[in-house]
């Protein structure tokens, strides 16, 4: 990934390379210019030299020749060899142009040194007239010498009138290319700056919209920056942040939903507890003041009106047992046996109820309040709609493995469709004749609860044929 | 728009790269040019012979040069040409001076027939530097040989012809050099050698004064002090126009009859044109090449002694009119 920090790098890298490259490349053609215009002037120097020497040796021939001492003659000599080497190093300013010319002016040196020499020569003979016309001889050559020089440096002229004109144009090059230069690099550095500039900006401004959405709370849209630089991680990381946060959220806000939900079950857990409460002492109230009435009943001879009340009282106490306790047959039955007197006492001679109990059956276990629903049921649907009444059959058969209890009545019998709603536990609506509130499906329910299989009850029942409930409980092996 | 400015910028940024790059090349290139200038030098054992001139850049010394040149080439010798204006003889001996100081291999030189330079001429002789005189000879000297035209032939070549032309009878102005050299004496000994013959004919000359004058003013004077001038002869090369439009503006009733010692380009449109009646054919050229020839043969000591002189053939020129009128 490459990060800002590298970026900015790159571009001061890349400028750099471009300037020097471009100082260095002028800086090599102004130093060659330079260089050429050195060698040029050395060669300007070096035939100026040649001429001045050539003077410098007549005058000190003439130095000796006043004052003939070895220091002079010495002095002479020295400048006299000073003369020939400078001869020799001026065969490198030779040129197609100059060739003729400058082979001239070195023998013209040559020509100038022999002079010389024997003026020298002729001094020592002390023939003064000889050597005076030598050195004539020298002194006019020297004068050939210094306008040789004049027309050499002439021809040098000439011959790099070209080059000057040349450098000119080059310099003027040079100038142009600078400017060139200049402009690409700004050029260059505008675009790249520019795109620099964009690349960053852009992705902070994009994240900054985002960051604004996310403190309004939106963290839905997702947030791309498709650079490849550090603005991608930071937008990536915001966008992780972005989704944990947004997971964070949610799962908070199901988590206030479940304790909202739970705090209002238990609220309606609490007030279900306080009316059972409720329920539970209200009919113990019942129970004992139903007690006292039959006590009362009976001790002001009302005899009949005191077994009622206790056999309510009793009906009530035994509705007011816990609903999974067990109890035998016998009780049922007994309780049974109040209800139906309180019923008797209702209905009178409307109702006729025919018992075959099976006396040796009466010990088998059984859940509590099976027998009065059923009985109750048959009541509610078969008796109470009749006016001639009916009668009841309680049969009770004792058999091998099972004892079968039949409730059975000789009313209207039931369609199908209200034995369904019947087993369905949906009370018919607004029927409150019920003394417990405990239907058939409830009874059914506890039985194949209690007996772990389904065919306890069976409902027989025909179209004016009556309805006949049938329990087949069977014998628990004793453990 | 953000884009177009973007493009823009990108554009110009590439055509500034360009632009660069074609400099630098451009530069680089003309550095590669910059070094002519010194180039190899030429075989330094080569001759060096210098031409010394009296007249530069006349017609008579280019062509010599031209031969020389040729010739310089041909046999691998360098070649120097120097000169003086107007036959400046001082000038002209230090020339030679110098060329003797540096000490080249041959000389060839114009020659001026005065002890000085006869002097300076056995000096370079000395020195073992061969002296060759051209177009115009010193005899008394020790140059090596001369080649050139035979000026005394050539004064006795147009005597004949002027005097044929002049039927023997008339005043014959004669132009001269402005320094008398020796090649106008020689002329005129032949002119006058073959016009004694003539007792008609009789040769004028500016007055000394005028002498030294230009050729269209010396025509003035000869035309003052001599009315009845009938023909002018021009000893100086390229100086046959002068006389002609000197001649002509003082009398507009005949043409003068102008006769020339060359055949200058100048002279020969004269001719055509029929104001010049002769000229002379002379071969400067030729001349050149064959001082350059001889002096090879000196410095290669091939069949040596050279000759006293070498002359170059000559013959009369005349205007195409002027031939018809000539019986």
């Amino acid at each position: 990934m490459k990060t800002i920090r590298n970026k900015m790098m790159m571009l001061s890298l890349i400028i750099w390379i471009i300037m020097a490259f471009i100082w260095i490349s002028m800086s090599i053609f102004n130093q060659r210019t330079v260089e050429k215009y050195n060698g040029i002037l050395q060669r300007y120097l070096l035939m100026n030299q040649a001429s001045e020497l050539s003077r410098q040796a007549l005058t000190t021939l003439n130095g000796y020749r006043m004052s003939p001492t070895e220091e002079n003659l010495r002095r002479y000599v020295e400048d006299d060899n000073r003369l020939l080497r400078t001869k020799l190093d001026m065969n490198k300013l030779r040129n197609p142009n100059n060739d003729m010319l400058l082979v001239n002016f070195q023998h013209m040196v040559d020509s100038q040194s022999e002079a010389m020499n024997l003026a020298v020569r002729f001094q020592r003979d002390n023939d003064d007239d000889a050597g005076a016309e030598q050195f004539d001889e020298a002194s006019n050559i020297s004068a050939y010498i210094s306008e040789t020089t004049l027309s050499l440096i002439g021809g040098e002229q000439k011959t790099y009138d070209a080059f000057y004109r040349q450098i000119i144009a080059r310099s003027n090059e040079i100038k142009k290319m600078g400017f060139w230069a200049l402009a690409f690099v700004s050029l260059l550095l505008l675009l790249f700056s520019y795109r620099f500039v964009s690349g960053v900006t852009r992705p902070i401004l994009k994240l900054t919209q985002s960051a604004r959405e996310l403190s309004r709370g939106n963290f839905q849209n997702p947030i791309v920056v498709d650079n490849n630089d550090d603005m991608a991680f930071l937008a990536k990381t915001l966008d992780s942040m972005r989704l944990n946060i947004g997971n964070l959220f949610d799962e908070i806000q199901s988590k206030a939903q479940l304790e909202y939900d739970l705090h209002k079950h238990k609220l309606m857990l609490k007030e279900s507890e306080l009316k059972s409460l409720q329920s539970q002492i209200n009919p113990h109230f019942l129970f004992n003041t139903l007690n006292m009435l039959s006590k009362e009943a009976y001790l002001s001879g009302a005899d009949k009106t005191s077994e009622l009340i206790s056999s309510v009282a009793g009906m009530l106490r035994y509705n007011l047992r816990r609903m999974d306790s067990r109890v035998s047959l016998k009780d049922e039955i007994d309780v049974l046996e109040e209800y139906l007197t309180i019923q008797q006492a209702r209905f009178g001679d409307r109702v006729r109820i025919v018992r075959e109990i099976d006396e040796t059956a009466l010990e088998i276990e059984v859940p509590i309040l099976i027998l009065q629903p059923l009985v109750e049921n048959a009541f509610i649907y078969a008796i109470e709609p009749s006016e001639d009444g009916g009668t009841l059959t309680l049969r009770v058969i004792n058999e091998t493995d099972a004892v079968v209890v039949q409730v059975r009545d000789n009313g209207p019998g039931m369609e199908p469709e209200k034995l369904g709603s019947l087993l369905s536990d949906l009370d018919p609506p607004g029927y409150k004749g019920h003394s417990t509130g405990i239907g058939i499906r409830n009874v059914m329910d506890r039985l194949r609860l209690f007996y772990g299989t389904e065919d306890i009850i069976a409902i027989d029942s025909a179209t004016g044929g009556g309805t006949c409930i049938t329990l087949t409980l069977p014998r628990r092996t004793k453990l | 728009m953000k884009k177009l400015l973007f493009v823009t910028v990108f554009a110009g940024s590439l055509a500034a790269l360009a632009v660069t790059l074609y400099l630098m090349l451009t530069i680089y290139r003309g550095d590669m040019d910059l070094s002519d200038g010194t180039g190899a030098a030429p075989n330094e054992h080569s001759e060096r012979i210098v031409v010394i001139s009296q007249e530069q850049g006349s017609y008579v010394m280019n062509e010599m040069q031209k031969g020389a040149r040729d010739a310089a080439a041909v046999h691998g010798m360098m070649i120097d040409f120097w000169g003086v204006y107007r036959s400046n003889v001082e000038e002209l001996l230090k020339q030679v001076d110098i060329a003797i100081a540096s000490k080249v291999d041959g000389i060839i030189i114009e020659g001026v027939d005065r002890p000085d330079f006869a002097r300076l001429v056995n000096k370079a002789t000395e020195k073992g530097i061969p002296v060759i005189t051209i177009n115009s000879d010193v005899p008394g000297s020790l140059r090596k040989t001369y080649i050139g035209s035979d000026h005394y032939r050539e004064g006795i070549l147009m005597g004949h012809h002027l005097a044929a032309q002049l039927k023997g009878e008339g005043i014959v102005g004669v132009v001269m050099n402005a320094d008398t050299s020796d090649t106008d004496q020689l002329r005129l000994r032949g002119l006058r050698e073959v016009l004694n013959a003539y007792a008609g004919i009789r040769l004028v000359f500016a007055s000394e004064n005028a002498a030294k004058l230009q050729a269209g003013m010396q025509t003035d004077d000869i035309l003052n002090h001599y009315p009845g001038v009938k023909a002018f002869i021009g000893l100086p090369a390229d100086s046959g126009k002068s006389i002609v439009e000197a001649a002509d503006s003082r009398s507009k009733r005949r043409a003068s009859e102008v006769f020339m010692f060359d055949d200058s380009p100048q002279t020969e449109s004269l001719l055509r044109a029929g104001l010049v009646q002769a000229g002379l054919s002379q071969h400067y050229e030729e001349m050149g090449k064959m001082s350059v020839d001889l002096l090879r043969r000196w410095l290669d000591n091939d069949r040596l002694p050279l000759d006293a002189s070498y002359f170059t053939p000559i013959s009369v020129v005349a205007a195409p009119g002027a031939k018809e009128a000539a019986p």
